[in-house]
């Protein structure tokens, strides 16, 4: 089904595990140099700042060959042929590179397959002098899906993903004013019904090689799922269908409704991530709080910027002061543990986001002194 | 984590007894939400503070000048007071931050005092007509704050501030924007600056002070070198030839280094300035000799090719330093 070879795929897996339990000292460097040399895998992924790097030079290799295209189309009338020309040599490129070099998220593949992609559909829509938004998402459907499926790939998922809602919406709207109406309700069982035969897929055997796609959409469900109830998307892009400009005051149908899952649904989210330890729901479940917040405030203009500023300031830090000192002792199965994150991936953002600049070593070669009690902080103190 | 997974590389006998049974711990141990929290903390505490400051700047009459600079001064003296008396002392090694809350501290304060410098310079000119003496205390106190606390955000800033009493911009996002390279001068200061930094940072590792330190001397170091003579390469119209003569020694130099200390972050830096120059240098031909379509084709074939080249030179030296590929 893949391009990849299956062991190939499966085994930089159990490297990343490896990897990570690694990172958080439960294992040796011994061992996660034995289980490296065990698990071979001949995929080439770069780390991150390269894979930027390699991205950034596909880009002007794809804007050059596009361009030395054009040029050579340019006596004759560019249509629709140009563009699947442009796509089949981004996609042949692409299949060749993978077989011969196995690149697996490196920079060049995720660029090539959107780029792909984005040449197919927009010579479809050329085609249809933009006209026809339907086909152009029903076969973005198609194209996304065959490349996630073909290269393993969490992003064209998600594209796929938002292709299919793009599509089902336009076609129900469709319909007349009922279902113009009642769209946002769409959009919400089209993203909970998704969710769960994802979630059901993931725990399959057979698909576990997907499971990061999986990962990837599951997290948009979330998303998507919260717009389609979020008061401000349902009233602006209810007024953009329905071609009337509403006001800030005008009601719509069901606003009762709209605005009491608009501050459930968030918090509904973190309870879930703290019942079942899921920090995707967790943190996705904070930021749309806030969301919401914003999103009251741009309807309901209660106080001054700076005073309303100020009391959100305050509230953030008295919650998380309060909970920080309530989480002294771990309780609902909850901890405020510094050392259990004290993993690589934080120490760089952290370190991003203070200065851009970082002194910290990144890769494996940090020395690991086992055992002698240091591990134990990691996440199991002995206080609990 | 993948538990099954663990499970089955203990049965291989890849991990042992007690590996395994940290990594279970590690599923059934309450989860930490350490950053959520942090995360909320610290936004709340920007928000509140920005909105003070807001109010502040909004209710400055009433409030007067002098009372807010005592008051900025007075946070600023106790956040130094409290870090002096946690602080483990000077030492030429690396010094591990006491506690969590000493790095917040130590950076408000800093921040704090180049405000407060600020604040007095605009407001009652303390320190003269000319900005010099006004960004050099800060940076004294900086660079001294820097290597008695040993924290690295502080020596960015103190870097920063040297810049600016160089009369430059270094913050990372504005290097570009915010500096005026068609002055000759600024070019050259530029290239001094840049050169010493790099000296710096050799400094720091050979003479043993502050090992960690070099990094971001030579980071800050590098970028402005290779910035300002990419800036003198596309201004000096004349001598063009000359600076890419320079950008190409530079580029040899850097290279090499790169790969000698198996630096993956330097290689790409490296490669993308020396690209730049290069793209520079080859565009002026093409377009020079032969203003007609040909050197359009000409401009596309090599970007073209120089892409790819690139894309696969970068992927050759990855693998050859993957095995230890690190930043610095």
């Amino acid at each position: 089904m893949h391009i990849y070879i299956d062991t190939d795929l499966y085994n930089k897996h159990v490297q990343d595990e490896a990897y990570q339990a690694y990172g958080k000292k439960y294992i040796t460097e011994e061992a996660y140099k034995n289980i490296r040399d065990n698990y071979t895998s001949n995929l080439y992924t770069p780390n991150n700042f390269i894979r930027i790097a390699l991205g950034l030079l596909t880009i002007v290799a794809i804007i050059f060959s596009a361009l030395l295209v054009i040029l050579v189309f340019l006596s004759s009338t560019p249509g629709i042929g140009m563009y699947i020309i442009l796509a089949l040599i981004n996609y042949v490129s692409l299949e060749l590179l993978v077989r011969n070099k196995q690149y697996y998220n490196a920079g060049v593949d995720n660029l090539l397959m959107f780029s792909s992609a984005a040449f197919l559909l927009s010579g479809i829509a050329v085609y249809n002098d933009f006209a026809n938004a339907t086909l152009v998402s029903g076969v973005a459907v198609i194209v996304f899906l065959y490349l996630s499926v073909r290269f393993v790939d969490g992003f064209m998922a998600i594209l796929s993903y938002l292709g299919l809602l793009v599509f089902i919406f336009l076609l129900y709207t469709r319909i007349g004013a009922f279902a113009k109406a009642t769209a946002p309700f769409l959009i919400m069982i089209f993203s909970a019904v998704t969710y769960g035969c994802l979630t059901v897929l993931r725990k399959k055997d057979a698909y576990q090689l997907y499971r990061r796609c999986f990962k990837s959409v599951l997290l948009v469900t979330i998303l998507t799922f919260y717009s389609s109830v979020n008061y401000f998307v349902v009233k602006e892009l209810g007024g953009e269908m329905s071609g009337v400009h509403l006001g800030e005051i005008d009601p719509i149908p069901f606003g009762w409704l709209f605005w009491v899952l608009t501050f459930v649904v968030p918090v509904a989210y973190v309870a879930h991530g703290v019942k079942k330890r899921d920090l995707m729901f967790l943190r996705i479940g904070l930021v749309l709080v806030g969301m919401s917040v914003f999103t009251f405030r741009y309807y309901y203009h209660v106080l001054s910027v700076e005073m309303a500023v100020l009391i959100g300031g305050f509230i953030m830090i008295a919650i998380s002061y309060a909970i920080i000192k309530y989480l002294r002792i771990p309780r609902f199965g909850l901890s405020f543990n510094r050392n259990a994150d004290l993993n690589e991936t934080r120490i760089n953002i952290e370190s991003l986001v203070i200065t851009q600049v970082t002194g910290q070593k990144t890769s494996a070669t940090t020395g690991v002194e086992f055992g002698g009690g240091s591990f134990g902080s990691g996440g199991a103190g002995g206080d609990y | 984590m993948d538990i099954p997974l663990f499970r089955k590389l203990l049965e291989k006998g890849l991990i042992s007894e007690g590996e395994f049974e940290c990594v279970e711990q590690h599923e059934r141990a309450p989860l930490s939400i350490y950053i959520e929290l942090t995360s909320i903390l610290s936004l709340g505490i920007l928000l509140f503070t920005t909105a003070i400051g807001i109010l502040v700047y909004k209710n400055i009459d009433s409030i007067g000048h002098a009372a807010l600079i005592t008051m900025i001064a007075a946070t600023c003296i106790f956040c130094f007071a409290f870090c002096i008396r946690k602080a483990k002392g000077y030492s030429n090694k690396k010094v591990d931050s006491p506690t969590a809350l000493f790095d917040y501290f130590l950076i408000f304060g800093c921040l704090l005092l180049v405000t407060l410098v600020g604040y007095l310079q605009f407001e009652y000119k303390v320190f003269g007509v000319d900005w010099g003496l006004a960004t050099f205390v800060p940076m004294v106190v900086l660079f001294t704050a820097a290597y008695y606390f040993d924290h690295i955000d502080v020596l960015s800033m103190a870097i920063t501030n040297l810049a600016a009493w160089a009369g430059l911009t270094v913050a990372p996002l504005n290097i570009i924007r915010s500096n005026d390279f068609q002055d000759e001068q600024l070019i050259f200061t530029a290239i001094i600056l840049g050169a010493g930094l790099l000296a710096l940072s050799f400094l720091s590792s050979r003479k043993q002070v502050k090992q960690h330190f070099a990094f971001t001397y030579k980071n800050f170091g590098a970028h402005l070198l290779f910035i300002s003579i990419l800036a003198a390469l596309f201004h000096f119209d004349h001598t063009f030839l000359v600076w890419f003569l320079v950008l190409a020694v530079i580029f040899y130099l850097f290279f090499r280094y790169a790969i000698r200390v198996h630096s993956f972050y330097f290689l790409v830096v490296t490669l993308f300035y020396g690209y730049i120059g290069l793209s520079y240098v080859m565009c002026n031909f093409l377009f020079f000799n032969n203003e007609s379509t040909g050197g359009i084709y000409a401009a596309t074939i090599y970007f073209l090719v120089s892409g790819i080249s690139l894309i696969k030179a970068l992927i050759y030296y990855n693998q050859l330093l993957k095995n230890d590929a690190h930043l610095y």
